[in-house]
């Protein structure tokens, strides 16, 4: 080996201050994502299979049948958080990292948060790339069965249609963190116990979701002075389209963002100070 | 129970009354201990004495079930981590990553990272690529590298779990030469624990016998071999027969 290469690894590896700090950081997340690439390569593929597949039964199938499959992949979005959630920390746990993870001099909140943000990232990519093969598949079928069915017997105008896929977009992301931030804390608290580990994860999570629900219901009302989000929709009243505003309550995001801060938080805290390797 | 290990020089390392249960398994059991700057010692006993619990003490892998532990006059945290080199016993790097994307990779996150001393380290692993990944070495090339990845720091405290087991005699000499030549003495404290004793006694300056997790004896190596007229290899195996 060349002292040559060594050198220019090290070349920019001076630490010291804020560039020290970043450089960790990036290390951590980096970690992250390399670590998960496989596993998001294979659902990469796999929905770029279907997509393939299902580009060969257009002519075969009902044409809402191929686009609704096209759109599949969204729907187990929430499970892939699920599963990548865990596996961040399992196969941290299973291989030993762990000992190499917590003698860092980093805080609990930057451990958790790049493997939120790796996780999060994985869920854009899989969400990016189902949306992509979906409208190659599924614009024209999903437009026919919202002419057919009179729900928007006119084409909806693009511009509102862009704000309605974003905002869709937005609110399953939203989710999708709320999953990934209640898996990773039900993990670590499974972690505090000797025995039953899997058990403890299992409730803590469902409680855990349970509980944003009874909280919203809660505390929602005391947080209706929050100012309303507005958006467009379209309407059709006797055939007649037309766009109108809608009110959407910001509360309920609120309580389920506080939430999901409270129990990243509390995540945190817990694999600073109590997990044990 | 007190017991010291210092010379008068506030103790980098302090125990009080440190225990630690795994369910009715006590690892640690009323632990006082007090570990000066600038010494290297030698954490011996036999599997299950404990030694392993107390180093994962010290680094804050593990929580005392009762008493506490102090580095610097502090409960081990991440101010105590960033100045704590810790080699544990287990497999703990990644094997997806190449040596150099380990060396990186840890690097980043202390500031008394010595870029100089890992290029004085890496003959212990020479030969190897370094692009290949961690998993694809050998075991004892593994150990080699952690051990770089611990003493590559100018840390005040470095803690090495059993950093020869399962090494090959040639490879322990060598890891023995690199601690002892990267070791600041004086400024730096080591603690090892390990079973090849009758290889690594020379470098100790004490000596803490675990059993049953007890400390049942806190010696200065030198002293003790000239008391016992024996080496401390020998004195482990009477004392744990």
């Amino acid at each position: 080996m060349s002292s040559s290469f060594w050198r220019s690894e090290y070349s920019g590896n001076v630490q010291g201050g804020s560039v020290h700090c970043t450089g960790a950081y990036w290390q951590l997340l980096s970690k992250e994502v390399r670590s998960s690439k496989l596993v998001l390569l294979l659902s990469v593929s796999a929905i770029i299979a279907l997509d393939v597949f299902l580009a060969t039964r257009t002519a075969k199938w009902q044409e809402e049948l191929v686009a609704g499959l096209a759109w599949m992949p969204l729907a187990l979005l929430h499970f892939y958080a699920l599963f990548s959630g865990t596996m961040s920390f399992s196969q941290e746990w299973r291989g030993n990292h762990m000992h190499l993870v917590l003698s860092l001099p980093v805080r609990g909140w930057q451990i958790l948060s790049a493997k939120t943000l790796s996780t999060f990232c994985e869920t854009v990519a899989i969400t990016l790339v189902t949306m992509g093969g979906a409208s190659l598949l599924g614009l024209g079928p999903v437009a026919t069965l919202l002419r057919n069915t009179g729900v928007a017997p006119n084409a909806v105008p693009a511009g509102l249609a862009y704000k309605l896929v974003i905002l869709a977009t937005a609110l399953l992301w939203f989710s999708v963190v709320a999953v990934i931030i209640a898996v990773q804390f039900s993990y670590i608290a499974g972690r505090m116990f000797q025995r039953s580990g899997g058990l403890v994860m299992v409730w803590t999570f469902l409680l855990s979701l349970w509980g944003l629900f009874r909280l919203m219901s809660v505390v929602t009302p005391a947080l209706r002075w929050l100012p309303d989000l507005p958006f467009q929709v379209w309407s059709n009243v006797n055939g007649l389209i037309s766009l109108r505003t809608v009110h959407l309550d910001s509360a309920p995001f609120m309580v389920a963002a506080l939430w999901m801060l409270a129990l990243f938080a509390a995540g945190s805290w817990l694999l600073e100070r109590h997990v044990e390797v | 129970m007190s017991i010291l290990a210092t010379s008068g020089r506030p103790p980098l390392v302090k125990t009080e009354s440190l225990s630690k249960s795994y369910f009715l398994a006590k690892a640690l059991d009323n632990v006082n201990i007090e570990i000066e700057k600038g010494i290297i010692v030698g954490l011996l006993g036999p599997n299950g004495s404990g030694k392993s619990t107390f180093l994962k003490c010290l680094m804050g892998l593990v929580r005392p079930t009762a008493g506490r532990v102090l580095v610097e006059g502090r409960e081990p945290d991440v101010v105590t981590k960033a100045k704590v080199a810790y080699l544990p016993e287990v497999d703990h790097l990644y094997p997806w990553m190449s040596v150099a994307e380990t060396i990186k990779f840890v690097g980043a996150f202390y500031r008394d990272w010595q870029p100089e001393r890992v290029q004085r380290l890496l003959e212990l692993i020479n030969n190897v690529d370094p692009r290949v990944q961690v998993g694809r070495l050998s075991r004892g090339q593994r150990a080699r590298l952690k051990l770089l990845l611990a003493m590559a720091r100018s840390a005040p405290l470095v803690l090495l779990d059993e950093p020869l087991s399962g090494i090959d005699p040639p490879s322990r000499a060598r890891i023995l030469k690199a601690i002892v030549s990267e070791y600041e003495a004086g400024e730096q404290t080591i603690i090892l624990s390990t079973h090849e004793v009758a290889e690594s006694e020379s470098i100790f300056d004490k000596v803490i016998f675990l059993h049953k997790g007890r400390v049942k004896m806190v010696a200065d190596a030198e002293e003790l071999r000239q008391s016992r007229g024996t080496s401390i290899q020998a004195m482990l195996e009477e004392e744990y027969a």
